[in-house]
Formats: structure tokens, sequence, C-alpha cells
């Protein structure tokens, strides 16, 4: 190639690497905090031994070693954007008949990798694997004794399955074509693909006897995806572009042919990122990320942008509506999707728990929390714990006095990077549990908690447990926030009337207002009597609504007058 | 270059994961000098060496000296770490006799009594993180009580589901009964090598069968079925709460593929579970409550331990139910009745109530001498913390249970010598070579441990075949004469 035609080619790769980058790091950063929060990478033998004992364990552990740095979702783009890049790198000089017009080929398996990454379950140890078989594959081809070489491959193919996985059928595969176009002895090329061949069949099989692991998952491996019965299509299709770009580099040997190449490449690329990125999961992770962060504002900001559709959305912007004092002011500013929205009830997965354990967590609901945080953890896909929600449990143990429990976990997290500062600091504190009450949010919900009330969490009877934790401290305003937004997203206005009474401040705030007033209206006569700090803006509103209401005007009128008001929410919604 | 890249390469992996380096200040689950507490305990000449580490991450480096006769072996370090083989020469030499220790950094020396009474060859328990209701990596282990070994005999990465209630005649590898919960659900039985998948719920029982226990024949399996549900308390010194609204026993006949249950044991308003056939066979022993309001009268529902008469001839069950343990009287709860194999004691765990006493941190073990009828509390056994699930070795001299008492949470398993008085032993801990990094960071309790006389022979890859197919043998039923 020329050296104008070189310098195309790396502005190619450079281009898509700074794409890579630029979507992860600006389109797709909750992503990448979602994917560090479903581990908890450990240095230690402990860690890396058990890593190990698992088909594919090393490149995992790689894997994880990488994906701790995703802590900062910059660093996790920059990261996602080199391996990427490393891919076409590598397939690069895998391919034997290199062309100018040939070299947007490479990038095809880079795409396909992308594509896979999109998957927020997708794991990046499949990346990995590719990278160490491209460049096993790169350096066994430069052995030159054709014998030796394919001995080696052969031989090497039991290690290289064993410490990356499946995918690393990609070295028999690469070195099997690149002779192939090299034009080698043709027996020695059918003996080579033929062990090559019985080689990878024999492996998943032979493995299922040390590994507990089904044959299926030997087959497509065990550390690509995080679920177990997902067969993870699009790496596989990523795979499997690396010999289809080097057959087809064969093909592409005119100059002219690199626009088509390129074209391919583009259009892929652009045409589906679309139907592979989820922006809705994106702003769901961007909603709990918030939340664990106590981005309070910024979820409000971002709730008012784009009203919040979802049940964890509206209740990471309802929990921020309570943090910054505006639940009974404004939260029916916002889409109200029932009690659901509230505090949802829990679901047997791995990340819903999360956002709604963060909400028990900031009520002072502290053993719920725990079960919800650990409950999340122990329904990860694949098994592994998270560095979040063992913080999360280091924490809640140590607010209810269970240290060696804390301790444990703390223990972990000192093996970890990016945790082991606070753990260090939160092992002073059990070293010294009198300190403890010195950190205001240990001390804050170690005030707030149950102390005295015992009962069985119930999701039926939570207007009586969100009672009791607010008579047991009644500086826990929050949970009165909630126990009133309860009664009024349930609609039961009785109960809201009844628990209203016991509000010594704030008792005039908007919706709570607006709910009285109703109540007034649905229960006397007239207005006699009605407490006195409904003011008359309040009264007027709900007569201008109710004429609304009864000329029959549609909802969507309704709505853009009235959608800020409990009784819209009252009237239209949670049917 | 390439040596190079390799030789960096593997630099960076060793560093990256360090190894093993003894750490004192890992986790702080005593108060005492040394932990695993080890201190004038009694052992079997067959256990894997008992090391242990000194709690203090200060001071002088402790020089431990064992010593039994002319026999003396000092080990240097706060963690005391035995070779194999020194270990067993002295555990054969003491035999009988104690091994005085004296410690350079503490005042007082202790023994440890070398028990003639031997100890099975392994154990079998679930691992799983002590959790409610979704379930992480779990399965069956099988570790060899001579030494550390473990290994899986099956985990739920190989299907969707979770391992749990498993049971052994008498420590019999060959004889199991193994059940799988979730859309796999499965009771696996093996007999003398042959593995079977069955389906154990029947139109005339509440569900699956649970918590099994084998007729010392082999020839009947006695289990409950239990609609259980959980709930979780508010209060920082209570978590869950575990309870039945509803259980009844039955007994499998394995030879008839038939569950035979009768008016007795499935009584409309008593909770029965926890069946357990006496040594003889002809006694099943059991627990049950009457039923109450959940949760508002959850603290009123009071486990009483019961027997009924047992014919395995015909495999009927008695018609007369007679209470051992009024548990209820006493404010009480019983549940795990276990009797030995000998016919002379039967130990069960005591909680203030309801029957998933793992979650009480005042549950208890109790010995009942089945001859004289006395029942008192293995004080020496117990601690302020959990003891809950245990079971006995083959030879009825070692009673294995789990507790609670390192750190309220984790479980773990404790060993005790019973003699033929029922006099039990301080227990030791389940040997690891380096306990405190060990148990530190395993974060899975573990779970229904049970002794094994031999190796369990499961084949891994059949085993997965049959619980992932959706062939079952269906149990029939009848009702006792």
């Amino acid at each position: 190639m020329t050296r104008k035609q070189n310098i195309i080619c790396s502005a190619q790769s450079g281009i898509f690497t700074l794409l890579a980058f630029a979507f992860f790091n600006f389109a797709y950063p909750y992503h990448i905090h979602y994917q560090e929060q479903m581990q908890m990478f450990r240095f230690g033998q402990d860690y890396f031994m058990e890593s190990l004992a698992v088909p594919g364990g090393f490149g995992d552990w790689i894997g994880g070693f990488l994906v701790q740095f995703f802590y900062y979702a910059p660093a996790g783009a920059f990261i996602l954007a080199v391996l990427l890049g490393l891919i076409q790198f590598l397939t690069w000089k895998n391919i034997e008949k290199k062309s100018f017009a040939a070299y947007p080929l490479s990038l095809l398996p880079a795409v396909g990798m992308f594509l896979f990454l999109c998957d927020e379950n997708a794991l990046v140890t499949a990346s990995v694997a590719v990278i160490a078989s491209l460049t096993s594959a790169y350096l066994l081809m430069k052995i030159s004794k054709a014998g030796l070489r394919n001995l080696i491959t052969i031989l090497g193919m039991p290690v290289m399955y064993f410490l990356f996985g499946s995918i690393s059928i990609l070295v028999p595969v690469t070195v099997a074509i690149n002779i192939c176009l090299r034009k080698e002895d043709r027996r020695s090329v059918l003996i080579f693909s033929l062990a090559a061949l019985a080689m990878a069949v024999a492996l998943p099989l032979i493995f299922r006897t040390f590994s507990p692991y089904p044959l299926i998952r030997l087959v497509f491996g065990v550390h690509y995806h995080r679920y177990h019965h997902a067969i993870p299509l699009m790496a596989w299709v990523s795979v499997l572009l690396v010999p289809a770009a080097m057959l087809l580099a064969a093909a592409f040997r005119k100059d002219r042919m690199m626009a088509a190449g390129l074209a391919l490449v583009i259009v892929s690329a652009a045409g589906l990122t679309p139907l592979f990125a989820d922006m809705d999961k994106e702003k769901l992770f961007g909603y709990d990320f918030m939340a664990r962060m106590g981005q309070w504002n910024k979820i409000l900001t971002v709730s008012s942008k784009s009203a919040p559709d979802s049940p964890i959305a509206v209740e990471c912007t309802n929990l921020a509506l309570a943090k910054t004092g505006h639940m009974a002011s404004d939260m029916f500013r916002f889409f109200q999707n029932g009690p659901a929205g509230l505090l949802p009830e829990f679901t047997r997965d791995h990340f819903s728990p999360v956002p709604t354990g963060t909400v028990y967590y900031h009520l002072g609901m502290v053993n719920t929390a725990q079960t919800f945080f650990f409950e999340a953890q122990e329904g990860a896909p694949d098994f592994q714990k998270s560095a979040r929600l063992t913080q999360a449990l280091a924490k809640t143990n140590l607010i209810n006095g269970d240290y060696e429990v804390a301790r444990k976990y703390v223990g972990a997290l000192k093996q970890t990077l990016f945790y082991r500062k606070w753990a260090k600091e939160t092992e002073l504190l059990l070293d010294n549990p009198g300190r403890i009450n010195q950190v205001p949010e240990y001390a804050w919900l170690r005030s707030v908690r149950m102390k005295e009330h015992d009962f069985m969490f119930s999701q039926e009877e939570m207007d009586s447990m969100l009672g009791l934790l607010y008579l047991e401290n009644e500086s826990n305003t929050m949970a009165m926030d909630y126990l009133l937004a309860w009664c009024l997203l349930r609609k039961d206005l009785p109960r809201f009337f009844e628990c209203h009474k016991l509000l010594k401040t704030g008792y005039d705030a908007r919706h709570y207002q607006e709910a009285i007033v109703l109540y007034w209206a649905l229960t006397h006569e007239g207005p006699e009597g009605m407490p006195e700090f409904v003011s008359r803006n309040t009264a007027a509103g709900f007569t201008k609504f109710l004429t609304a209401l009864q000329s029959g005007r549609d909802e969507a009128a309704m709505q853009r007058e009235f959608g800020n008001t409990y009784w819209f929410y009252y009237y239209y919604r949670f049917k | 270059m390439m040596k190079r890249t390799l030789y960096i390469l593997l630099s960076a992996i060793l560093a990256l994961s360090s190894c093993y380096r003894f750490d004192p200040t890992e986790a702080r689950y005593t108060d005492g000098p040394i932990w695993p507490d080890y201190m004038d305990v009694t052992v079997p000449v067959g256990i894997a060496p008992l090391n242990f580490c000194y709690t203090a991450a200060e001071g002088p480096v402790p020089v431990t000296t064992f010593t039994y006769g002319d026999r003396s072996i000092a080990i240097k370090g706060r963690e005391v770490v035995w070779k194999d083989r020194q270990w067993k020469n002295m555990l054969e030499a003491a035999k009988g006799g104690d091994i005085i220790v004296r410690s350079s950094v503490l005042p007082e020396e202790w023994r440890i009594h070398v028990s003639e009474d031997e100890i099975d060859y392994g154990i079998n328990y679930r691992l799983l993180a002590p959790g409610y209701e979704v379930y992480s990596k779990m399965g069956i282990y099988e570790r060899e009580l001579s030494s550390y070994k473990e290994r899986a005999l099956i985990e739920n990465t190989q299907f969707d589901g979770c391992v749990n209630c498993h049971a052994y005649n008498r420590g019999n590898p060959d004889n199991y009964s193994l059940h799988i919960r979730g859309s796999h659900g499965a009771t696996l039985i093996n007999l003398e090598g042959e593995l079977e998948a069955y389906n154990t719920k029947t139109d005339s029982t509440l569900g699956f069968c649970v918590y099994p226990y084998w007729h010392p024949d082999g020839e009947y399996i006695a289990y409950s079925s239990n609609n259980t549900r959980q709930g979780f308390h508010v209060l920082a010194d209570k978590l869950i709460e575990v309870f039945d609204l509803d259980s009844d026993l039955q007994v499998y006949d394995v030879e008839n593929n038939t569950l035979i249950s009768s008016q007795s044991i499935k009584q409309k308003n008593v909770w029965e579970t926890f069946p357990a056939f006496s040594a003889d066979g002809k006694t099943l022993y059991f627990c049950a409550a009457t039923p109450k309001s959940i949760p508002s009268e959850t603290e009123q529902i009071k486990y009483n331990l019961c027997k009924v008469d047992f014919d395995a001839a015909t495999g009927t069950i008695g018609s007369k139910v007679d209470t051992l343990i009024f548990a209820e009287k006493m404010g009480k709860s019983v549940s795990f009745p276990k009797p030995s194999y000998d016919g002379r004691f039967l130990v069960y765990t005591l909680s203030d109530y309801g029957n998933f006493s793992i979650w009480h941190h005042e549950a208890d073990l109790w010995i009942l001498d089945l001859m004289t009828g006395e029942s008192r509390p293995l004080d020496k056994a117990n601690s302020p913390d959990t003891e809950s699930y245990h079971g006995w070795s083959s030879n009825s001299r070692w009673l294995m249970f789990s507790s609670r008492r390192d750190d309220g949470l984790y479980t773990r398993l404790y060993f005790s010598h019973i003699d033929e008085d029922g006099q039990e032993s301080k227990p030791f801990m389940l040997p690891q070579k380096h306990p405190l990094h060990y148990y530190s960071y395993q974060n899975r309790s573990y779970n229904v441990p049970e002794f094994v006389t031999g190796p369990v022979e499961l084949d891994r890859v059949e085993a997965e075949k049959k619980i992932n197919s959706t062939e079952r043998v269906q149990f029939g039923f009848r009702m006792s004469e």
C-alpha cells in the first residue's frame, strides 16, 4: 500500500475507535456503570483460582479486571474502544491477502463485537477471548515450520479453550484459512483441519466431565453472556466475521473496491446500532445511577425534560422529590403510575430490587433494604457478587450492629480497587463501633430505624409500617411524606386525611391541600369545617376542575390544564 | 521479543493474583486468644489437621508446642499450620489420650483429647448464600474429613433450579434422596447405583416431598410436605421468619413406588413435619404443632416432639400419636429430631417458636435419653447464637451441627463427641487449611450437613440429563391400613 493508503487505513481505524468511545461515553455511560456494579473483581489468589476453575475463566478474570475500571464511565468507554480497536487491528494482522481495498473488511468483526456490547448483559470476556485468539493465531503464523506450527496449534487448543473458552476456536480456524490461502501442502492442510475439527468437538465433551455446566454452554461459552441460557449470538457473529473478512479480503484486491467495503461497514454499523442499542434501558440505568449517587436535582431535571414512564424511573423521581423536600408539592407534576411507582413490590431479578432497596434505605427501613440488596445480588444471572451491593450490605449490617458480617463484606471490598478506600475507612469504624454514630449517614439511619415495634414486612400494610416508622421518630419526615403519598396514590383519601392530622409542619403543601379539598367534596355537602390552611386558590382551582370535568372535556384537554394536580391523578390515573 | 512479552504478562498475572499470606486482621470472630477455638476439644483420629491462628496481630511471634509422651512438635507463627504427616502421626500416637498444647505467648496450656471413636469418611452439605427467596450459585458438596478436599457433587450451574434436601441411609453413599426445586423440580433417588427422577407430588399430598429420612432397612423413606412461606422482620436483631402454612407426613415405599400416609400423621388441625425413623425402624418421630394464625400468632407456633409406630413388614403406620417432648408447655418449639443410630439418644433443636430454627438466635441443641426420657441442653456444644441442623455419625459417637456462633449469619459446621452416657464434648469447627482466611471469604453457608461413610458416586452428567428432561416417575399414594 502507498503511504497515502496507509494513512487512509489508519484513519478508518482511528475514526472507528473514536466513534466507539464517543458512543459509550456520551450515549451509553450508564450501561458502563451497570456493567461495573454487576461484578466484584478482587485481587488475590482465591478470586483468581475461582475464576480459573471454569473453561474460559482466565479470559473472564481479565474481563473482570478491565470492567472494574468501568467505575468511571469514560475509563470504561476508553477500554471498550481499545478492545474494539484491537479486534480490528488483529483481524487485519491475520488477513493473509492484505490490500488497500480489503482494509475496511477488518472492521467487520469489531463492528459485530460493538453491537454485541450494546447488550447490557454482554460480557467483555468475549472481546478478550477474540483478542487472545487472534493474537495467538498471528504469533503461530510467524512460525515458519508448517508441521511444528500445526502441531502447536492443535496441542494449544485445549489450553486456549481452558483459558478463554470456546471462542478460541478462532485460532485453528484463522490458521487453517491462512495456510489454505498460502497454498501450503493440501494433505497437511487437510490433516490439520480434521485434527482441529476433532479437537473442537472433543473439548466441550471432555471438559463436561470436569465442569458443572451443560454441554451447550461449554460449546457457546460459559462467560460470554450474563444469562446462563442465552447463546451469545452476536459475539459468535463477530467471531464468524473474522474468517469471513479473511476470505473476502482475498476477493477485494482492486483499490476501488475499498469504498464498497467501507460502505458495508458504515451501513451495517449505522443501520444496526439503533436496533442493538437499548436507550430505554440506558435511561433506567441512569435513574438508578443517579439515585445511587444521590444526584437528586439531576434526577428531577431529567424527569422534567422527559416524563418518567417506567416504574423504576418514577420510583427514583419520587425518591428525589422526597430527598429534596418537594414530594408534597410537586409529585403530581410528574407522571405517577400508582403505589408501584413509590414502593414497588419485590421482584425476583437482579436489578429492579436495587433502586427499591435504595428507597427503603433512605426511609430507614434498614432490614427491608438489606433484603432487597441481598436478593438482587443473589439474583445475578452469572452468580457474580456485586461490589456496589456488597458495599450496601456492609452498610446495612453495620447499622444493624452485625459487625462481623459487615467485616466480612468489608474484607472482600478491601481486595477491590475502587472500594478499597471506603472499606478501609469502614474497617476502622468496625474496630471502634463507638465511632459509627459519628458518621452522619449511619447516625441518622440508626436514629430513624424501627426500634420498638416489630412486625413482618408486608406490602399490603405499607401505610401502617410507614406510620409506625414516623411515630417512632417524628424527625423522619420522609416516612411521613411516603405514607401520605402512598395513601394518595392508592386514592385512599380517608386514610390520607387521618394520617395527615399527624403532620406538625408542611401540612399545607399543594398536593395535600388538593387532596383535602377533594376529600371534603366527596364526603361533605359543603365547605363548612374544611381545614383553614386550604387556600382560596386551591378551592377555586378545584371548582374549575370540577366544572371542566362535568362539562365532559376530553382527557388530553384536562391533562393540559390540570395534569399537575392530584385531582387529575385521582380521576384519570391508576384506574 | 515473544519471550519477553510472555515474561511480562506472567509477572503481571502473578502480581495481580498475589499468593496467600496470613492476615490476622481478616476477621474478629472471637475475643479469645486463638481462632477457631480448638482449646480442650475432643477430636477423632481421622480428622484433618486443626490449623488455627492467634487473634493478636501484634506482639512476639508465638511458638506453639504440641506434646504427647515423648513426641513434641513446635510450630512458629501467628497461624499454626500443620504438616499432614506430622499431624496424623501425632493423632495416631495419642489415640485415647491428650495432646498437651503450650504457647509461648499464652500463660495457660490446653489439651486436645484424641478419641478412640472413629469418625466417618466425610460429610455432604449444601453450600448457599444465607438468602431469602433468590438463590445464586449453590450445590451439594462432599468434604473428606481426613483432609481439606472438597468436591462438588452437583451444582445449579447445570440446570435452572436449586438443590435442596439430601439424605443418606445412615451415611450410606449408595442410597440417597436429593430434591431439586424450580422449573426442573424432581426428587432424585439413588438405589445402589440406579438413579431415577421422581415426581413426588400427588393429588393426595400437600406438595413435593421434602425433609427425607431413610428407614434403617432402606425400604422406606419418610418425607414431609410443607407449604412454606417467609416473612421479614423490621427490628435489627431479627431478619426473617420462615413458617409453614400447612404440613403433613408420608412414608415412601421404595419397592412399590407408593407414598403411605395415615390419619395419625396427616391430621387436618395439626402441622406435622421433620420425620425421622428410630434406630430399629419401629417408630417414626416427628414434630407437630397446632396451627396458628400467621403472621399475628407466629410466635405462638410451638412444635412438640411426637412419635407413632411403624411396621416395616406391612408398611403400616400406627394410629396413636404419643408426645415425647411437650415443648409447648415449656413455651418452646422442637425441630430436627435426629435419633442416634444406636437407639439410645435423640438430639433436637429447641427454639422459642416455629420450626425454621436457623433464623433463631436462641436456638440450641438438646439431647433426649430415649431410655430414661430425660432431656437436657447440650451446654458444651451450644453457644449464645444459633445451633440448628445436626446429624449423627454412623457409629453414633459424633454429632455434627450447624452453628452461627462466629458471625451470626454464615452457618458453619461443628463436631462434638457424644459418649455412651450422652455427654458431649466441647465442639471443634470443621478444619480448614487456612481457617481464618477461608471462612472470612466463604460467602456461602453450610446447610443440611450429613455424614457419609464413603465417597458418593453421583454421575453429574447423568444427573443433569435426568433433571433437565421432563420425564419423571410418578409417586403413587395409599392410606395406611
